[in-house]
């Protein structure tokens, strides 16, 4: 008689503890899949125009002026552009060149670093031979690029026109393979 | 008096044989089937690195994510059908990844009893960016058999 009793309470108590499991036979199945971006901040350049030549030279016709005594290795003529962008991001340089107007000829050599340009000798800056009209740098872990216009010469040869020349060099950035 | 005799022998014989034909078994069998089948599940691509986007920009992006769903082929010669309901992404720090759902709905599992949800981009909307740095967009699936 015990032993009967002691099965059906094990009987209940297995069917009590299958009911509780509350098996869903069709139950929802879930997947998940992640999509991630990286956000960065835009590419800009400081100054948008270089244009700050007071003391621009002076050229008599038939005759040319180097702007430094070592020409590119201390030319005192110079435009100095600032890239800021996502540190350590890679960008795109590209420009169109004005180097002769009018019988006019100025030359000039574009040196560009990540380094801040205070203190570093200007030789040790590397040149950029912009090979097939662009050239590929990086951005410092800070962000920055600096880049420079080092001009060399100007040369009016003999039948150039006297009076005021401009010489307008466009420098385009964007990130590279965004 | 023989003749009498074989009669009520007879008549003997055939009252027993009737009343043992009168209360014989009768069966009928109920069948109960069960189709047993096997769960579903999910396989999927790879996560996605979409790449940089720069902050007020949109750039355009197509890219998938392709999630591959197990479950039973058939039922005889008739094939399961799923539902299917794909959910996300969310914008995150007010990015906005933007793209659209393939093979979402109610779906005829095929005869490998397979089918493939894709969620493909289209573009990522940094234009209200509200922070710089990575963001992970979460997209969802979930499947069940239809009518079970």
């Amino acid at each position: 008689m015990k032993q009967s009793i002691l099965i059906l309470i094990l009987m209940f108590g297995a069917i009590a503890y299958v009911n509780a499991q509350d098996v869903n036979f069709n139950s929802s199945v879930p997947e998940t899949g992640n999509l991630v971006c990286h956000i960065i901040i835009p590419l800009s350049v400081s100054p948008n125009v270089h244009d700050d030549f007071l003391n621009f030279p002076t050229v008599p016709v038939g005759s040319k002026y180097n702007l430094g005594t070592h020409e590119h290795e201390d030319s005192d003529k110079r435009s100095y552009f600032t890239y800021s962008g996502e540190a350590g991001s890679a960008i795109e340089l590209s420009i169109e060149f004005e180097t002769i107007q009018d019988n006019v000829e100025i030359n000039f050599v574009l040196r560009g670093t990540p380094k801040p340009p205070l203190g570093t000798p200007l030789q040790s800056i590397p040149i950029l031979n912009f090979s097939a009209g662009k050239e590929i740098v990086s951005l410092s872990t800070t962000g920055k690029y600096y880049l420079h216009i080092d001009y060399n010469w100007v040369w009016a040869y003999e039948n150039a026109e006297p009076g005021y020349r401009r010489f307008v060099q466009k420098v385009s950035a964007q990130y590279h393979n965004i | 008096m023989k003749k009498f005799l074989a009669i009520i022998v007879v008549a003997i014989l055939a009252t027993s044989m009737s009343f043992a034909q009168h209360n014989d078994w009768v069966t009928t069998h109920a069948n109960f089937d069960i189709a047993v089948i096997q769960p579903l599940t999910w396989t999927k691509t790879a996560d996605v690195d979409l790449g940089a986007v720069i902050t007020g920009f949109v750039k355009p992006i197509v890219a998938n994510i392709t999630f591959t769903l197990q479950g039973e082929a058939t039922y005889g010669n008739l094939p399961y059908d799923v539902d299917i309901n794909g959910t996300g992404p969310n914008a995150v720090d007010g990015v906005v990844l933007n793209g659209a759902w393939t093979g979402t709905g109610t779906v005829t599992l095929d005869n490998d009893g397979k089918a493939v949800v894709v969620y493909t981009t289209s573009n990522v909307d940094a234009t209200l960016a509200t922070s710089n740095g990575t963001k992970v967009f979460t997209i969802n699936v979930d499947a069940k058999y239809s009518n079970l």
